[in-house]
């Protein structure tokens, strides 16, 4: 008490009646000389305290190492990316069997692109670090989300982004499999229901030409808050989605990194209106065919279906629908992705 | 605008050179600070050159209202939280000194008083210092923050992102813990604290009550 009252962090009412006490009590004044010679002794020992000479260039140094690395993590990161995003898309299709299995009801969402691991970014996902900057990088995980720098302070209004793609209105719910699961689960008897075969599904259409584009697009600018404000208006006028990967500042310049996902016949023109903003230094394009691992896919579902449609028990029957939906989930991303492009663009100054 | 937010809106543009003047602006107090949470020079130097680089990457999202220095102070105190948490406590040449009689405080270097004095103080210095090394990181990161630096409770709720209750609550656990370390070493080596180590009977309902005798214990402790 005798210290918080010397921190002047008490009421005025309490204060008083503690200084009028202590005018009047030895021990009192002995702990106030107490805490006030520790509070002198730590000013006195620790206050004084200069850093050490070359500390300043020690640290720039190291600043310069992180910038001329960072480049080089980002080209490797994206030369990983296709098999990452490949790996990934397996592992997500297997989670949704297991959330199946589980008793959940995952397969509809996916199925809907309300999965997050689609592709959906949450920029203000809640920072682990006291309010501080978080260092780390968040290493590729899929669909080319690259080495993001997390700040601790978010991004400006306006630059935060959802992502889910939907490249138009049309996509349909995914009928029969998911929906099926609860009514089969109230029939009351053995006798499984049927899978509405009627339903036409167009993920199932192997006659499509499936392959995903991804651009990586390097320019170096004069100011990057304009360019990125240019990027941006280019971005608004193709109805692209956008999001910030990552943005720094540097010594000998900063660097800003966005995501771009574009429906593909409105790509190429996005792609040569961020070749205006600055000088060209790296082109690349990624092409990933999914056709042969698309058509796979369809077979085992068939399979599947055919299965599913000769099952005489109810738990058979909900086996088969949780594979189902973990691949017609894994189609639909694939479906989805083949419409668009996804361009990375770096700025840097 | 002044020199500091100035600096810090041309290095959230890339001018190498106005993060490198911010550095120098600041490197003192951050080292001080890092110092004073970390107890010796070499964990000072590693943690202030992690604070600028943490601060240099995260300088992007900074809000240049809020104060540099204070986001700086946040950035090195809950960094050394965090290491202290993940580290084994190392042997510094500033630790005690290990002797025949067991561990004995390093004596630090003060201004001229009389001799007697002089090594009492120099004593006192010591087990100080030895006392806040062997606190939480939590305690002594709040107790530096509130007795070196000055910040309030307010200021240090709002730096650690806590509530002022556990601002408030650590404080004082803090100090509890430092006083019963220093007595304790007081103790072993008998020698003299700048207190009666009476302890008083608290305050009563009617206020603190004036003890008679020296059995009554000390306040609030």
């Amino acid at each position: 008490m005798i210290p918080q009252w010397l921190d002047d962090e008490m009421e005025p009412a309490e204060a008083a009646l503690i200084a009028a006490h202590v005018e009047n009590c030895q021990e009192c004044q002995d702990e106030k000389a107490f805490w006030q010679v520790l509070g002198t002794t730590l000013r006195d020992d620790l206050g004084d305290i200069k850093a050490p000479p070359g500390f300043t260039t020690a640290v720039m140094s190291q600043l310069t190492e992180h910038r001329s690395s960072s480049w080089g993590r980002f080209i490797t990161c994206w030369k990983r990316n296709l098999a990452v995003a490949a790996t990934f898309l397996l592992v997500a299709a297997g989670s949704v069997g297991a959330y199946m299995q589980m008793g959940g009801n995952i397969a509809w969402h996916v199925a809907r692109g309300d999965d997050t691991r689609s592709g959906h970014v949450n920029l203000k996902e809640p920072n682990p670090d006291n309010n501080v900057g978080k260092p780390g990088i968040i290493p590729v995980d899929s669909n080319n989300k690259i080495d993001r720098e997390v700040s601790d302070n978010l991004p400006p209004d306006g630059e935060k982004v959802d992502n889910d793609v939907e490249p138009n209105n049309t996509q349909r719910e995914p009928a029969g499999i998911a929906d099926n699961t609860p009514s089969t689960a109230q029939t009351g008897n053995n006798t499984p229901a049927p899978i509405d075969t009627s339903e036409q599904y167009a993920f199932l259409n192997t006659e499509q030409n499936r392959v995903i584009d991804r651009t990586l697009v390097r320019v170096k600018v004069e100011d990057i808050n304009a360019a990125h404000k240019q990027a941006l208006s280019f971005v608004n006028s193709s109805g692209a989605q956008y999001e910030v990967l990552g943005s720094e500042s540097a010594p000998g310049g900063g660097q800003e990194t966005l995501k771009v996902v574009v429906n593909s016949n409105l790509s190429s023109q996005l792609q040569g209106e961020f070749k205006t903003l600055g000088q060209v230094v790296t082109t690349d394009t990624q092409r990933d065919d999914l056709n042969s691992r698309y058509n796979e896919k369809v077979e085992q579902y068939r399979s599947l279906q055919a299965q599913a449609q000769a099952a005489k028990i109810e738990e058979e029957l909900k086996q088969l629908q949780v594979k189902m939906a973990g691949i017609e989930a894994q189609l639909r991303a694939w479906d989805r992705e083949a419409n668009t492009d996804t361009i990375i663009l770096w700025l840097e100054n | 605008m002044d020199d500091a937010k100035l600096l810090v809106k041309k290095s959230q543009k890339g001018d190498a050179r106005a993060f490198e003047q911010l550095v120098i602006m600041y490197q003192d107090r951050i080292y001080a600070l890092c110092y004073q949470l970390t107890g010796n020079y070499a964990d000072a130097q590693d943690l202030a050159q992690n604070v600028f680089i943490k601060a240099y990457r995260a300088l992007p999202g900074f809000r240049n209202e809020a104060d540099f220095g204070t986001w700086l102070h946040r950035i090195t105190v809950n960094l050394s939280i965090n290491e202290r948490r993940k580290k084994k406590p190392d042997v510094y040449l500033d630790n005690p000194v290990q002797t025949a009689e067991g561990e004995m405080p390093r004596l630090l270097a003060s201004d001229a008083e009389s001799p007697e004095e002089a090594y009492e103080n120099k004593e006192f210095r010591g087990m100080v210092q030895t006392a806040l090394r062997e606190l939480s990181p939590e305690h002594r990161a709040v107790l530096v923050l509130r007795e070196v630096q000055g910040y309030s409770y307010d200021e240090i709720a709002d730096m650690l992102n806590c509530s002022l209750g556990t601002v408030k609550s650590r404080i004082n656990r803090g100090r509890q813990s430092l006083k019963e370390k220093i007595t304790q070493l007081a103790d072993r080596y008998g020698r003299k604290l700048p207190y009666n180590k009476k302890q008083h009977g608290g305050v009563g309902k009617n206020g603190l009550q004036p003890s008679k005798t020296n059995d009554t214990p000390v306040v609030g402790r």
